[in-house]
């Protein structure tokens, strides 16, 4: 019987024989699906709130103004 | 001198799942394994010293031409086979090709001919499926051993590792 396996680190997938993935083991290799959490960590940085400079430099995202955006569809804090 | 003869120098690497260059095509198909893509493979110490033969299949497109005798040759089909050899161990755990190869079983073979394949050595890849192990006759004063073939699928005998 065949199970599916990935390997965490270089995302790699397969589908083996029980046997190839108990050897698998001994190399990372994990059996099930890979979870989606570990696919992608790209929404996972921290919101800043509006009105607090961040430090960055002159024209890349510092906000100067704690008016509160009128067009909340393009995400950002609400207060 | 940088002349390597066999003895110690052979390595050979079982992977499972495709490396990421397996995506590419042409002479950059297959043509990197990652570090890590390396590390997550098996490796398969228990080839014998004549173990690795890639065996190719080379035909031609000829025409005899009757007016010069001269027979004309062009590169036809061609093809290549990765033949390999094991020891067996009494030992389950310790007799890996044994274990894990079965008919039909795909995978992607790294051979460093070189040593312990590290950042930038240069190693074959040989994309293909396994047949059944198959153990040789039985002979006096010789080990056990036994042979597994695979069909390929593709290989890039230029291949490099790299950094993940």
């Amino acid at each position: 019987m065949n199970v599916k396996v990935y390997h965490p680190e270089t995302g790699q997938k397969a589908d083996v024989p029980e046997r190839v993935a108990k050897r698998l083991a001994a190399s990372g290799w994990l059996q099930g699906e890979q979870p989606e959490m570990q696919l992608s960590t790209t929404f996972d940085q921290p919101k800043q709130k509006q009105g607090v400079s961040t430090g960055h430099p002159a024209g890349q995202g510092i906000i100067t103004s704690n008016k509160p955006k009128t067009d909340t569809k393009k995400g950002g804090d609400k207060q | 001198m940088s002349r390597k003869a066999h003895e110690g120098q052979l390595k050979v690497y079982y992977l499972a799942a495709a490396p990421a260059s397996a995506a590419a095509e042409g002479d950059d198909e297959l043509a990197e394994i990652t570090e890590a893509e390396l590390a997550a493979g098996i490796k398969l110490p228990q080839i014998t010293a004549d173990g690795v033969d890639t065996a190719p299949t080379n035909n031609r497109a000829s025409i005899d031409m009757i007016d010069t005798g001269k027979i004309s040759e062009f590169p036809g089909t061609y093809g290549l086979a990765l033949n390999m050899k094991f020891a067996r161990d009494s030992i389950e755990a310790d007799d890996v090709a044994w274990e894990l190869f079965s008919h039909g079983l795909e995978g992607w073979f790294v051979v460093s001919r070189f040593g312990e394949p590290e950042l930038g050595s240069r190693v074959e890849v040989y994309h293909g499926h396994t047949f059944e192990p198959q153990p040789l006759a039985s002979a006096p004063n010789t080990f056990q051993q036994y042979t597994v073939d695979t069909a390929l699928v593709a290989w890039n005998k230029k291949a490099t590792i790299v950094a993940s």
